[in-house]
């Protein structure tokens, strides 16, 4: 190997590292940024080691996501954007009215439900890609953020949730499927 | 580059903002010798390669941030013609302090040839100063310092030329004495 190639090979190591190093910080800007977004939930709607470990969980698989970039970074963006709703709207709702939160969980799992529902066609809009990757991605960050949001209401917070999801996502998909 | 090879740079690098390490090579291959290029246009040989280099680990970077609607040529060289300036600016200043600082070194540490050779003169200087009329040596000092006598300027000037005039011919002599 000639000089001239070892400096190549050089350089071209050289430059695969600042390419993961301003992937790694986008990742990380991202990662922290997604944790901001779902921080009043975990401050509104119960501070506790489960909803630490979703907000943390949150960012981490946003980061994960966009560090891996293509499918995974799709399905992060679109399971990060369907999850803001069911995490944010107790928190929402508790600002507003204190006990609201409190009561609507306790008659039943609504507000879940409902955040389920837009997260579903979330999903099932933004779901261009189909391969297994975009959805794993997608639905590990939607779990995190939606859970943050349910664990107050509970198991049956979590079962609104999934039924709200299938009901809002299968619709908007086969729409989509058929209009491919 | 033709259109080909620009349209190729633009499939390539927006695969690589996605994430997709595959179009890595692809786009090394492209903009190196592009940069060495560029670089070598704007800058002298010796700072060209290291602008190159540098603007290319720049592009690679910040590639995770390119947008696929801008032209990717357009702002890959964008960052490099930045590099590029950063470079010219960071040289001329170095050139600018190494200058400063090789006067200032020679202004604060004159060598011990230098200070004997300043003796000689001064002393020579000094003698050549006693040896000329006390109005000769005024108008010499005066004009080493910068100051003018209340003259008019043109017969300060005849005065300033007799007396090196003279001071000329005492330093020949002087000259031959040795």
């Amino acid at each position: 190997m000639s000089v001239s190639e070892m400096a190549d090979v050089t350089l071209r190591e050289s430059a695969r590292r600042a390419y993961e190093i301003g992937r790694l910080q986008g990742a990380s800007k991202r990662g922290l940024l997604a944790a901001m977004v779902a921080t009043p939930s975990f401050l509104a709607c119960g501070q506790s080691s489960w909803a630490a470990a979703c907000l943390v969980g949150f960012g981490l698989v946003v980061a994960a996501g966009w560090l891996r970039g293509q499918s995974y970074a799709d399905g992060v963006r679109a399971g990060a954007l369907a999850g803001i709703l069911p995490c944010l709207l107790p928190a929402g709702l508790r600002v507003i009215d204190p006990t609201l939160c409190v009561m609507l969980s306790e008659r039943g799992p609504w507000i879940c439900g409902i955040g389920g529902v837009a997260a579903g066609i979330v999903l099932g809009v933004s779901g261009r890609s189909r391969s297994i990757t975009f959805w794993v991605a997608a639905f590990a960050a939607l779990a995190f953020p939606a859970s943050l949001g349910c664990l107050p209401a509970g198991e049956f917070g979590f079962v609104g949730l999934a039924i709200g999801l299938i009901g809002g996502g299968a619709p908007a998909l086969s729409a989509r499927r058929a209009s491919a | 580059m033709d259109a080909g090879e620009r349209s190729a740079l633009q499939r390539d690098l927006t695969a690589l903002a996605r994430g997709d390490r595959a179009a890595f090579d692809p786009v090394f291959e492209r903009l190196w010798p592009l940069f060495r290029g560029f670089a070598g246009r704007c800058l002298p040989p010796a700072d060209a390669e290291d602008a190159a280099q540098e603007a290319l680990l720049r592009v690679f970077s910040r590639a995770s941030e390119f947008d696929a609607g801008r032209d990717a040529l357009s702002w890959a060289l964008g960052v490099a013609a930045w590099q590029i300036r950063t470079i010219r600016t960071r040289t001329r200043r170095r050139r600018e302090d190494g200058t400063g600082a090789l006067r200032e070194s020679a202004d604060l540490r004159p060598s011990p040839e230098d200070e004997a050779v300043g003796r000689d003169a001064s002393a020579a200087l000094d003698r050549m100063l006693a040896e000329l009329s006390p109005a000769d040596a005024a108008t010499l000092l005066a004009y080493a310092r910068g100051e003018r006598p209340d003259l008019p300027a043109p017969t300060f000037r005849k005065r300033v030329e007799r007396a090196l005039r003279r001071l000329r011919s005492l330093r020949r002599i002087d000259h031959e004495r040795f």
